[in-house]
């Protein structure tokens, strides 16, 4: 018996909470109230794509509209919870945004080194390929009278 | 005087759009600022199948005619692929990171056979880099370059043969017609798109050259 007036009990409390969370869709303009009510009705993966079909100005409606059915008291914890998706927000963007940096920097600094060592190797090549072609200057040694010497030295250079 | 004007041209028309796709364009809706890596990575993948298609076009030419010119320009080609198909791979993770929450997925047919194709190209590299007789490498290398650009080939077909879930479907080319980006972005990724197209026509052309030069030279390039 006592198991049933706890399940009667969780009932209540659920369906109070239900109730709570609920706001007067009235209090919207009547376009938006259909929308709100269609987002509502639709099972959780049809909701969640129809999310980006709100306007920013539809959101704000919304979101006012909703804390003005909660208590002064509750609009504190949705001062929170703004807090929160803000805080992650920030963080989720300057996360992107280092990621972003780092891979532009990385494309540019692969293709430039690249380039440049290309670049680089092409003179390096060509300076030693115009370094063996061009005319060595012919160190000529004075023409001396040769000098009728020694057989025995004939195929000796100095 | 050719070179610097399309490294002058390419500069200016790059530092354009990077302006117009860091700047300008608007930061996509769900994915914030890093989508902006799109504007980079996709004309080097572009570029890369180009490079990967001129360096095979090439080695046909160099098995039919046997000339050092067309291996040097297969060469060239293949080269400079390489560096922009390296760079993709950087810039990929980078981008999967915040958005797929991993740097790789080796779950995705389309980037494992990206990945063999990168590793049939190193071996390119590696062939040409360790056979010191120059015709012969040059033969194997452009049975190679042909093989890898089949793998190439599959890299594109993967979206279609397997429906892979982190590569859906193309985003430019629709059935149904029309596009699904923002003119803005557009335009940011038609920029960007001219300007690696300009600065690679500029890298093989100086690639050429130098492969020229070594083969002249019967020196060993890496």
């Amino acid at each position: 018996m006592k198991t049933i007036y706890r399940l009667s009990f969780s009932f209540l409390l659920s369906a109070g909470a239900v109730s709570a969370v609920e706001f007067d869709l009235e209090s919207l303009p009547e376009k938006l109230s259909g929308k709100v009510q269609t987002f509502f009705a639709a099972d959780t993966g049809r909701a969640r794509t129809q999310i980006a079909a709100f306007s920013d100005e539809e959101l704000q409606k919304i979101a006012t509209e909703f804390k003005k059915a909660h208590p002064a008291a509750e609009q504190r914890i949705f001062w929170l919870i703004e807090e929160s998706y803000r805080r992650n927000a920030e963080r989720v963007a300057a996360e992107r945004i280092k990621f972003l940096f780092i891979a532009v920097l990385a494309a540019l600094g692969i293709i430039a080194g690249f380039t440049g060592l290309t670049y680089a190797r092409t003179r390096n090549l060509a300076k030693s390929a115009s370094a063996r072609v061009a005319p060595q200057p012919l160190a000529i040694a004075p023409q001396t009278p040769r000098t009728i010497g020694n057989k025995n030295k004939k195929g000796r250079r100095k | 005087m050719l070179f610097y004007s399309l490294l002058l041209l390419s500069l200016i028309v790059g530092g354009y759009a990077a302006g117009v796709a860091l700047i300008e364009a608007p930061a996509d809706a769900m994915q914030g600022n890093v989508q902006r890596i799109f504007y980079f990575h996709v004309p080097l993948v572009w570029v890369s199948f180009v490079a990967f298609i001129g360096g095979a076009v090439m080695s046909i030419r160099y098995l039919q005619t046997r000339s050092m010119t067309n291996d040097a320009w297969a060469r060239a080609f293949i080269k400079t692929g390489w560096v922009f198909t390296t760079t993709v791979l950087v810039t990929g993770p980078l981008w999967a990171k915040p958005v797929w929450g991993t740097y790789w997925n080796w779950g995705d047919e389309r980037l494992i056979s990206f990945f063999v194709m990168w590793m049939m190209y190193n071996g390119y590299i590696l062939l040409r880099a360790t056979i010191h007789d120059f015709e012969k490498g040059a033969r194997i290398g452009a049975v190679l370059a042909l093989l890898a650009l089949a793998n190439a080939a599959l890299v594109v077909a993967a979206i279609y043969i397997w429906k892979t879930a982190s590569h859906p479907g193309p985003v430019f080319v629709q059935k149904s017609g029309g596009g699904v980006l923002d003119p803005m972005m557009r335009r940011a990724f038609w920029l960007n798109f001219s300007a690696f197209s300009l600065l690679f026509v500029c890298i093989v052309v100086a690639k050429f050259h130098f492969e020229k030069a070594v083969a002249v030279t019967d020196e060993n390039d890496i």
